[in-house]
């Protein structure tokens, strides 16, 4: 079987060779590797690969999974299956078009009112999560047509705290 | 003796402290809120009392529920830990005032050096050299405009009570300073209950170098060496060592003794910290006084063979100091991570979430005060610290290889972590030089890529999760459901 592994903006083509799920024979950029593998718990697994040893540990599905490898984490996707989603679930490098927090928060303080006029790169609202606060800019001029949180509220990384109206 | 010690804390420190108290026979009280009803200092205390709803204001924070906790289980002396009520004066008053111990100093001396502006006047009044700079005690915006033109760009804000980075920013330009003052105000109000903030001049090139202190009632005070705590992110510390490269002998005696000369024109009881920031010719400035014990305090406790939070319960409870200062005997080199949840790709913001699988490492001299573990889910509302990894060696370099495997064998899975980034600063040339110094992360890892080396061996336990996956009925469940999806890969992949 083929596969279009990508990680860290490098996709890999790979050629696998299947003899059961626990023996296989991978071809990388023309690398052979003999890989041998047993899983030891839900998210811990052992791999020897061309005789070497290695204890990894993963989360995820079989589309997008995260590997650790001696404390790093390698961030591994299947583009195959990917590009077959309706929606395009991978969304690095996107610039930020969207009021929302970077991770699950509290809005502390919100710094303009709906109908105001707001420039790009001002600060328009205060959200605090494990005591550090983040100042969240305007993604552009535009003017505040609704403001969907208060002052106190938790909410969710990604999720978009106000609809501002580009000029 | 203590019979029984409510820890006023959560987290990795209030395990760590349970620990000590179980050994010495004290039964333990633990104090939780609505999102800590299984934490593991919960699970691992003697009895526990619920607080309230999981701000810290209604629980952690809160005096009068804590005070309440202690008189229902009985308990005669409360351990603070750090952070939380670890440095307010108004809770160690609180204690006194219901006939409760508090491990720690007394509320006044709590108050004088929680209070930076008073403790740097306490300090340059008995002779111990301050940070340059100018101190106000306001928090009118004219006034900080005027200060920060008279010390001069950059200028470091800080909240003046507390501690932690909290609060505090380096602001290099009049245009952020309005800002800056506002949002450090704010978090100070929120994690101390008090926004005064105040302002000094911001030395590049130096080192955070802290003296650990202990101080009896009966005025005894001996000093425990140095730790150094120059690799820092945010203003915080991640990564903390004892001894430190920068002092020789001389200097290490010369700071122990201005330590001591803080303590005792502080009147200080019980474990302390005396920080001082330390240049490159050797002059080292008095910073500030932590009244309370560190985030670190195990690097001392590994050199010094001493169990610090044993000796803060012994003072606590009336004794003289058992150790003179001929008595504190160093060996080796010890290193401490900080494990937070944080994403260091993302200017380490914190990274609350789940934590599906951890794995500790273990091995000689290797210890880990850890405060979570499977399927934790890490509160977003307070600090994200998981645990402290510390490790002990015959020197230096060995120290750096141990903590290198160590960190490599830890794994944690679900949220993110700043082990890889850690990895990289222990491997690095400056970092195993001691070239470490308060703008170490900036000089040297602002513009970080991971160094992952093993991207095929990655890719290969992708698909070996995969594959092993498929041998049993989660994924042949899935394939039912979906089968479309395999047809269509089916064509694809033959």
């Amino acid at each position: 079987m083929d596969y279009r592994l990508k990680c860290l903006n490098t996709v890999f083509p790979i050629n696998c060779h299947v003899d059961n799920p626990h023996e296989f024979t991978l071809t990388i950029d023309n690398k052979d590797m003999n890989i041998y593998a047993e899983r030891i718990s839900p998210h811990e697994m052992f791999l020897k690969i061309n005789g070497k040893h290695y204890n990894v540990f993963t989360r995820g599905d079989e589309q997008e999974k995260e590997i650790i490898i001696n404390g790093y984490i390698y961030h591994i996707e299947d583009m195959d299956l990917l590009e077959q989603q309706p929606i395009k679930r991978s969304a690095t490098g996107q610039t930020p078009s969207d009021v929302t927090p970077p991770m699950p928060s509290i809005v502390t303080r919100i710094l303009v009112k709906e109908d105001e006029h707001v420039e790009q790169s001002q600060s328009v609202i205060i959200v605090s999560a494990m005591k550090m606060e983040t100042t969240l800019c305007a993604p552009y001029n535009g003017i505040v047509k609704k403001i969907h949180v208060a002052e106190g509220d938790k909410v969710a990384a990604k999720q978009t705290l106000m609809d501002i109206e580009k000029d | 003796m203590f019979q029984k010690i409510l820890i006023a804390n959560r987290g990795e420190i209030a395990v760590r402290i349970m620990k000590t108290c179980r050994e010495m026979g004290i039964k333990t009280v633990a104090v939780y809120s609505d999102v800590d009803t299984t934490a593991l200092h919960v699970m691992n205390a003697d009895e526990s009392i619920h607080l309230g709803q999981a701000e810290p204001s209604e629980s952690y924070l809160s005096i009068d529920k804590i005070i309440a906790a202690a008189k229902e289980t009985g308990a005669t002396a409360i351990h603070p830990g750090y952070g939380f009520l670890a440095e307010n004066a108004m809770f160690a008053q609180a204690c006194q005032e219901n006939d409760i111990t508090f491990i720690g100093p007394s509320a006044e001396v709590i108050r004088n050096l929680g209070d930076k502006i008073t403790a740097r006047k306490i300090m340059a009044d008995s002779g111990l050299p301050v940070t340059p700079g100018t101190t106000i005690d306001s928090n009118n915006h004219d006034a900080w405009t005027q200060a920060a033109e008279s010390i001069g760009y950059p200028v470091l804000i800080k909240a003046a009570s507390g501690g932690g980075g909290k609060g505090m920013r380096v602001v290099d330009a009049p245009q952020y300073l309005k800002e800056s003052c506002e949002t450090a105000a704010s978090e100070a109000q929120n994690a101390f209950g008090d926004n005064t903030i105040y302002m000094e001049k911001f030395l590049k090139n130096a080192r955070h170098v802290e003296i650990q202190i202990l101080c009896d009632s009966q005025g005894n005070a001996i000093h425990l060496m140095e730790r150094e705590c120059s690799v820092q992110r945010r203003h915080q510390k991640i990564i903390e060592e004892t001894p430190s490269t920068a002092l020789s002998d001389d200097l290490r005696e010369k700071m122990g003794q201005a330590a001591i000369t803080a303590a005792k024109a502080s009147g200080y009881v019980n474990a302390g910290t005396v920080e001082f920031l330390l240049d490159d010719t050797g002059k080292f400035y008095f910073l500030e006084v932590n009244t309370r014990l560190q985030v670190e305090h195990p690097v001392t406790e590994m050199i010094t063979n001493i169990d610090l939070v044993r000796h803060q319960i012994e003072i606590a409870a009336g004794k003289p100091l058992s150790l003179a200062q001929q008595d504190i005997i160093t060996r080796g080199h010890a290193i401490e991570c900080r494990i937070y949840a944080e994403d260091p790709e993302n200017n380490f913001f914190p990274s609350p979430g789940k934590i599906e699988f951890l794995k500790e490492p273990t091995g000689p001299g290797i210890r880990n005060d850890c405060g979570v573990y499977t399927n934790f889910d890490v509160p977003v509302e307070y600090d994200p610290i998981l645990s402290k990894l510390i490790v002990f060696a015959e020197t230096r370099d060995m120290a750096i290889q141990r903590m290198i495997h160590a960190l490599q064998n830890y794994a944690i899975v679900g949220v993110k972590t700043a082990i890889g980034f850690m990895l990289d600063v222990l491997s690095s040339e400056p970092f195993q030089k001691g070239q470490t110094y308060t703008n170490f992360i900036d000089v040297h890892f602002a513009d970080r890529a991971p160094a992952l080396s093993e991207k095929y061996v990655a890719c290969a336990a992708f698909l070996a999760d995969n594959l092993i996956s498929g041998e049993n009925t989660h994924v042949s469940k899935i394939q039912s459901e979906r089968p479309s999806l395999w047809q269509q890969l089916g064509n694809f992949r033959l």
